[in-house]
């Protein structure tokens, strides 16, 4: 009878959340799922152990690196190659600790097949879309079905689905322009692929990305390619109409809320020139000229990615100081003009949750910071919210630095070089936290990589260019 | 869309809910479902702290974590099915092929050779 009373309780205190909740959605309830629940005492909580925001310990020269082979063979049809040395015996404390945090405690021996045998079929899509890509390759041999999840559309929506915290960074480094290397934050790993996606006889600088593609230039700034850095989805897309010899900057976004809806990609000149490539119809469009409202010769910091927020690209200038927005759904360009801080240099764009950002090192007499600032919308002024931490910053004291900032939406890659040394960080924007990188090595080589340039990417298995 | 889920527990009848009492395990899960959902609804905490909670959330026993996603699937709440199935996911990455064929009892066995 109590077991009524409380069951009754529960219902009612449902019925009334619902009626009451205007944010979660609730659909129609599906027949065929069983209504059978066992019961078992609930497990003591485990607290889970936050990262350490500032890692002291120095990365050792053994190299992290993961060795992904992603071959084009049948379409779909890729293998994936593990390290052939065994992972080193010490991890850093950080390694240790987050796995516990992720319940590694729980291994085969722990999860029962009698259980999970019964687990339904269409979930495994869902469970499938939120592995760690490397996993994912590797479950590729599990069962048929599994492994032609790719060309799966329902599997293609999860996907979509999956909110991706972390963005990857697709680098080049100097010692190997050909093919880029990546750089996965979550697992503090790099991969490098043996089979580049693109051409190799191209050399291709990564200019800008979205949706889990990346926009590619090559050297001489002629030609553009799209290609998702996972799989061998690759484009190269048409000539412009028009000859441009000299710099340009590229923004790119999505229609919608993945690459799956199209995308369009943005190039605009100093001289104003610009045109927009439109994925759905495959063709460059010049909408109209740049207006005058826009001052001309557009002096445009090309170290600074563009920034894009839904459909508007923001791009840095400079004389006079501040930011030229465009927005491809209104095609409308709007200059803000926004004094810099005092002694600034190497200044990147930056974006987290639609709020601009500024990314720059700040040198005062022998001195050198990296600084953060957020754009205040109503003053049009730059406001300083955050400083590498100074311990850091000493190690560039009395040098000269410079910095190159890679990935320009959430999570931010730095890489910072002087004559003698060459540091990599990565700034977490949302939870200001500063962590350094692994040096990025070559598989079977020994020397660290010097990062030229790159850009974060958002990994989407499915995105296709 | 609540109306469903509303129209769901007004049709079910009076002398059914009596059936369904057998078992008080049935009102543990509702109880973190609901648990979930009042979190998720209040927008007291901020998108870092909610994270966090769901992590804590999500860190039970695999028998739970089973009932709670076949509960979410059933009752069509997204955001709990994303959340245990990325914990489920999780807690397989670190399998081999072979141990998650075994595990969820799946015979149709690719035969797509692996690099080693």
């Amino acid at each position: 009878m109590e077991g009524l009373a409380m069951l009754k309780y529960l219902i009612s205190q449902l019925h009334q959340l619902f009626h009451d909740s205007s944010s979660i959605l609730l659909q129609q309830q599906q027949p065929s799922l069983p209504t059978t629940i066992f019961l078992h005492p609930p497990p003591p909580t485990t607290t889970t152990t936050r990262w350490t925001s500032f890692d002291s310990e120095e990365d050792s020269s053994v190299d992290d690196c993961c060795d992904l082979v992603m071959a084009a063979g049948k379409s779909h049809s890729f293998r994936i190659s593990e390290p052939l040395k065994p992972p080193p015996a010490k991890k850093p404390r950080k390694d240790r600790s987050r796995g516990k945090s992720l319940g590694r405690s729980c291994s085969s021996e722990v999860m029962e097949q009698e259980i999970w045998k019964d687990f339904p079929e269409d979930l495994f899509e869902a469970v499938i879309a939120r592995l760690p890509i490397a996993a994912f390759f590797r479950f590729r041999s599990v069962c048929r079905q599994w492994d032609s999840l790719l060309a799966s559309q329902s599997f293609s929506q999860h996907c979509a689905q999956v909110p991706q915290e972390n963005p990857w960074f697709y680098t080049i480094t100097h010692e190997n322009v050909n093919s880029g290397a990546m750089y996965d934050p979550s697992l503090k790993k790099w991969h490098h692929p043996s089979i580049s996606p693109l051409p190799t006889k191209l050399i291709v600088l990564p200019v800008a990305s979205a949706g889990g593609l990346v926009c590619f230039l090559d050297i001489g700034h002629r030609n553009f390619y799209v290609c998702n850095p996972l799989t061998q989805s690759f484009k190269e897309l048409p000539a412009r109409s028009v000859k441009v010899w000299s710099r340009v900057a590229v923004g790119m976004t999505v229609n919608g809320n993945s690459a799956g809806s199209g995308y369009k990609i943005l190039w605009v000149g100093c001289n104003g020139e610009y045109e927009v490539y439109d994925s759905v119809k495959n063709s460059w469009n010049r909408p109209g000229n740049i207006p005058g409202s826009v001052k001309l010769p557009l002096s445009l910091n090309f170290r600074s990615q563009a920034v894009a927020i839904d459909s508007t690209l923001y791009f840095m200038r400079s004389d006079p100081e501040g930011v030229v927005s465009y927005d491809v759904a209104t095609r409308v360009w709007t200059q803000y003009i926004i004094p810099a801080p005092l002694h600034l240099t190497d200044h990147t764009l930056a974006e987290y949750d639609g709020q601009i950002m500024l990314v720059g090192l700040l040198t005062k007499n022998a001195a050198t910071c990296v600084c953060i600032w957020e754009l205040q919308k109503m003053t049009l002024l730059w406001k300083e919210v955050d400083r590498m931490p100074n311990i850091w910053c000493l190690d560039f004291y009395g040098k000269h630095v410079r910095m190159t900032c890679l990935g320009n939406k959430g999570l931010l890659m730095l890489s910072l070089r002087s004559k003698q040394m060459n540091r990599l960080v990565t700034y977490n924007i949302a939870r200001k936290e500063w962590l350094k990188v692994p040096g990025c090595v070559v598989p079977h080589g020994k020397k660290r990589q010097w990062i030229a340039c790159g850009t974060a990417f958002y990994p989407c298995l499915t995105a296709v260019a | 869309m609540s109306k469903t889920v509303k129209d769901a527990i007004e049709t079910i009848p009076t002398d059914e809910i009596n059936s369904i009492s057998l078992s008080l395990v049935r009102s543990e899960i509702l109880t973190k479902v609901i648990e979930y959902c009042k979190k998720h609804n209040s927008a007291q905490m901020s998108d870092v702290d909610l994270m966090d909670w769901d992590v804590e959330f999500a860190n039970v026993h695999y028998t739970t974590l089973f009932d709670l996603v076949l509960s979410a699937n059933y009752m069509n709440i997204n955001c709990l099915l994303d959340l245990v199935c990325g914990k489920i996911a999780d807690m397989i990455k670190g399998k081999t092929p072979g141990e998650i064929a075994k595990l969820f009892d799946i015979k149709d066995v690719s035969t797509y050779e692996e690099d080693n």
